[in-house]
């Protein structure tokens, strides 16, 4: 409309010149006037608009979880209309994108709600939010306005865990152990009488001066339990039918043993070689071993994140990432395709010290025979078929 | 919800109706200026009204037939009655402004020549300005269809996947606004050119001005709505919840910005510009002057070569043509005998003539009120139609049933008519025919009838209902009845007699095979004993 209205007024300013007469004047200032307030308002309705978006970043699977967007005018200039509009993913909002057409006087604030279902593990983008605008003649083409997306972390789901049995030979942890190899001098359970051979060290003195007899200290054996999970999210080792739901299952038993582990006051890395949208598509980097919630927090929203792509296989992840870690590691490897350079990665793993366990999930083909063939290497092996089957850890 | 939802929608189309039948309305004064100018002693004010309601009923109408294609037979009766109408309306409205004793005065003359006093120049010019009002009303009606949406025509588009282009139609709606303003200010700027230093002694020229005012005012309301029903189709298209609130601050903005531009507008000074605009003018003239003068300067070489290349080519004197002398005017044909007119004629001249015009408005009417039935709902609840309305009706029942007893009465005459002559046909009938030359079969069916008619004669006519028997029967039976003495004694055989007439009737009428003379003649032998039988007894029972 604009092109056709300043043509109009050139032409009436024409007719003012041609006729001289002051009526066309007035008219030529109505219309003029109309026509630069709607340019001028159009083109500056948005620039004192601020929004906000208002949410936790990261949700646990199944919460409902509430956004807001505050929006504020802080010009003097009213819009007549805002168009709001935020896109969102299908998996956090069925119903399409968000929107809303509503108005803003000057000076003046609104907060739109609305909320997320959070039904799906994943690293969800909310936004970008477009906000439309304009004047009410139509003179000047709607402008726009965008704020950038902020990302929301769906965590998988974590089952609860309370006896994981993991191989260990880290001596000198927190967890108690069986092996009396692994004694803690920090952990005295006990005394008994001295027999010849007890190492002076032992000798309780205290004790023996009270009793009047020699008395040793018994310890209780400890292990450390530092754990490196290796997660298998190469879709090229995944079959069509398993590419969907085994690599889901996968991150779930990967995200309830490091919860277990972090409970148990452990420390526990990950590494696996699907890909992190945050990081542009590349691989997902290997998270060192670390204690504590935060860093359960950091690892569930790389479990979060972490997607299934072509990648490079797993067996090259776990060549290039064992040899880093600490003698008597115990290193979890998750994955649904087992072949000999599988087991030769492991064994080399296990023949450097680290306590190999092999998780499979999914359907594979004779996994009785692969069974076997693990534990021939010494490597425990255990089959994962459902979340049904990690009962075996919460008895 | 959708009762509020539809009184809204009904209320912006209202609005919107109303915009574009004013801005219209400034458009008309325009024009009523302009025929003032042209028309010495025109007064055109009703027009300006008039153009108002046609816009109206323009746009209503544009809505009416758009289900219409052009070759349709309803299509153009439609808009041939609205026009008629529309005509009428103009010239009726005419005479109110100049007085109904013109009308009275001028009724004789149109018979006389329809063309020249109906159709004067006032008349055609308010057509052609109600014309133009009209189309553009039609123009503005069909392009705001599109931006009158709701939940109904969205499922519509959505289903079919057809989807009104909304943004063009308030586009068109947009350059349609400034196409008449634009042509508004040509005009008024025309009219004005040769009146400029009459302009402050001239109180209707500056009325002038406050229509081209009002109508860009109104433009500006026109364009904020329209693009608000744009945007909100947009919005409604797009399935978005729109804040109650939205349209109410949407008016209240507009309104506040048309304002405050108008009072702006009103109070910038203009005078001191004059002089600026008048330099400009001069500006432009010698602007023009040289690119006249360039252009001539440019053409002259060319010119001059063609006029060379022609020199080429003389024109021989001996080719010309002649040129005549001036003929003296023609005399004037002798004198026609003046026509003998006969009275009669002219009153059957004049009673066809009002008759087919009347006749043509009549039926404009009859058949748009019956086409819009709101119209004729709203004509109804005028109490003044209504009492008219139920006049006409009892007249209508009166005429009726006058028209009825005069029927019944006509028919009545007719059917006693019809029997006379019958009965006169019947005789004449029996006057003529000649036994020698009726065969066997019509002769016996000829004494039949003639047993028959005399029966009649005597009150004993053969019902319709009756078969032959039946009638023999009840012949017999009032021969008995009417019979006396010797009669008495005799009226058995003939009794037989008649039923053996009725027989040879029956078999002469019904049966297939030949009938012989020897029947005719027993037949001619019972009538004949039968006749007079009858004559003595139906004499002996009239002289008692």
């Amino acid at each position: 409309m604009g092109e056709l209205f300043v043509v109009f007024l050139f032409g009436l300013f024409v007719v003012a010149i041609l006729v001289g007469e002051d009526f066309i004047l007035t008219l030529l200032y109505l219309l003029l006037g109309a026509f630069i307030v709607g340019k001028w308002w159009g083109g500056r309705a948005l620039r004192g608009v601020q929004v906000e978006r208002d949410f936790t970043r990261h949700a646990f699977l199944g919460e409902s979880m509430p956004v807001s967007l505050k929006v504020r005018n802080k010009s003097w200039l009213p819009l007549a209309w805002l168009h709001v509009r935020e896109s969102l993913p299908a998996e956090v909002y069925s119903s399409g994108p968000f929107q809303q057409v509503t108005t803003l006087g000057p000076q003046a604030s609104m907060e739109l709600s609305y909320r997320l279902e959070c039904r799906k593990r994943g690293f969800y983008p909310l936004g970008p939010l477009d906000l439309k605008s304009g004047d009410v003649f139509g003179m000047s083409s709607a402008p726009r306005m965008r704020l950038e997306p902020d990302y929301l972390a769906v965590f998988p789901k974590i089952i609860p865990l309370t006896r994981v049995k993991l191989p260990s030979q880290a001596p000198l942890g927190s967890l108690r152990s069986h092996q009396p190899l692994f004694e803690d001098p920090s952990r005295t359970r006990g005394k008994r009488e001295y027999v010849v051979g007890d190492s002076l060290r032992r000798v309780d003195w205290k004790a023996s001066a009270t009793v009047g007899r020699l008395q040793v200290k018994l310890f209780e054996p400890s292990i450390a339990l530092e754990t490196a999970i290796f997660l298998n999210l190469n879709a090229a080792e995944y079959t069509v039918f398993t590419r969907f739901d085994v690599p889901e299952l996968a991150i779930v038993v990967a995200a309830s043993l490091a919860n277990w582990v972090i409970n148990a006051r452990q420390s526990v890395g990950l590494a696996s070689n699907g890909v992190d949208p945050l990081q542009g598509g590349e691989a997902m980097a290997l998270i060192p071993a670390r204690r504590g919630r935060g860093h359960l927090m950091r690892l569930m929203e790389s479990l979060a994140r972490v997607q299934t792509a072509e990648s490079f296989p797993f067996v090259d992840l776990l060549r290039q990432h064992s040899a880093l870690l600490s003698w008597g590691t115990t290193l979890i490897a998750i994955t649904n395709h087992i072949d000999d350079d599988l087991f030769d990665a492991l064994f080399q793993a296990r023949r450097a010290g680290l306590s190999v366990f092999l998780i499979v999930c999914g359907q594979v083909s004779n996994f009785e025979h692969s069974r076997k063939k693990a534990a021939y290497f010494g490597i425990p092996a255990l089959q994962i078929l459902n979340e049904k089957d990690l009962d075996i850890w919460r008895q | 919800m959708r009762l509020a939802e539809d009184r809204k929608q009904l209320f912006a189309l209202g609005a919107n109706f109303l915009l574009v039948s004013l801005m219209l309305t400034c458009l008309s004064v325009t024009f009523v200026q302009l025929g003032e100018a042209i028309f010495t002693g025109w007064q055109g004010e009703y027009l300006i009204v008039l153009s108002f309601f046609v816009a109206l009923e323009a746009m209503y109408s544009a809505r009416r037939v758009s289900e219409w294609n052009f070759p349709d037979t309803g299509l153009l009766v439609y808009r041939a009655t609205e026009w008629v109408l529309i005509l009428a309306f103009l010239k009726i409205s005419s005479y109110f402004s100049t007085g109904l004793w013109q009308l009275t005065r001028d009724l004789p003359l149109w018979q006389e020549n329809f063309g020249r006093n109906f159709l004067s120049g006032e008349f055609i010019f308010g057509a052609i300005v109600l014309l133009a009002v009209w189309m553009f009303a039609g123009r503005y009606s069909l392009d705001l269809l599109p931006l009158e949406v709701n939940e109904r025509v969205l499922r519509i588009e959505w289903e079919s996947g057809v989807f009104e282009n909304r943004p063009a139609a308030r586009q068109r709606l947009a350059n349609q606004t400034l196409w008449v303003g634009i042509l508004m200010i040509f005009l008024a700027a025309a009219l004005r050119y040769e009146r400029a230093p009459l302009w402050f002694e001239l109180p209707t020229l500056r009325f002038g001005v406050y229509n081209l005012m009002v109508y860009f005012f109104l433009g500006l309301v026109f364009l904020s709505l329209t693009q608000y029903s744009l945007m909100r189709a947009l919005w409604l298209m797009d399935k978005m919840p729109v804040n109650t609130q939205v349209a109410n601050r949407w008016l209240v903005y507009s309104a506040v910005l048309i304002g405050v531009l108008a009072l702006v507008s009103s109070v910038l000074p203009t005078s001191y510009s004059l002089g600026f605009l008048a330099m400009l003018n001069y500006l432009l003239y010698i602007i023009t002057a040289v690119t006249g003068f360039l252009a001539s300067a440019l053409m002259f070489p060319i010119f001059l070569l063609i006029n060379l290349i022609m020199s080429l080519f003389p024109v021989q004197d001996a080719e010309r043509l002649p040129v005549e002398p001036p003929q003296p005017p023609p005399l004037p044909p002798p004198a026609a005998e003046e026509a003998i007119t006969v009275p009669w004629v002219e009153l059957l001249q004049s009673i066809a003539f009002w008759v087919v015009f009347l006749a043509v408005i009549g039926f404009a009417l009859y058949f748009y009120l019956h086409d819009n039935e709101w119209a004729l709902r709203a004509v109804r609840r005028v109490r003044l139609f209504a009492i008219l309305a139920n006049f006409w009706n009892s007249l209508r029942q009166r005429a009726a049933q006058a028209n009825r007893e005069l029927a019944a009465a006509v028919e009545d005459s007719w059917r006693r008519l019809r029997a006379r002559i019958a009965r006169s046909r019947d005789r004449q009938n029996w006057q003529w025919v000649s036994l020698r030359k009726l065969s066997p079969r019509q002769q016996v069916i000829f004494y039949y009838l003639a047993l028959l008619r005399r029966g009649g004669e005597h009150g004993v006519a053969r019902q319709p209902s009756q078969t032959p028997y039946e009638y023999a029967r009840t012949l017999a039976q009032a021969l008995q009845n009417a019979s006396d003495g010797a009669a008495a004694a005799k009226a058995p055989e003939f009794e037989q007699d008649i039923s053996t007439l009725t027989d040879e009737f029956l078999e002469a009428r019904y049966s297939q095979h030949e009938i012989q003379q020897q029947d005719a003649v027993m037949a001619r032998n019972l009538w004949q004993r039968i006749g007079k039988f009858l004559r003595r007894v139906w004499r002996r029972s009239e002289s008692r």
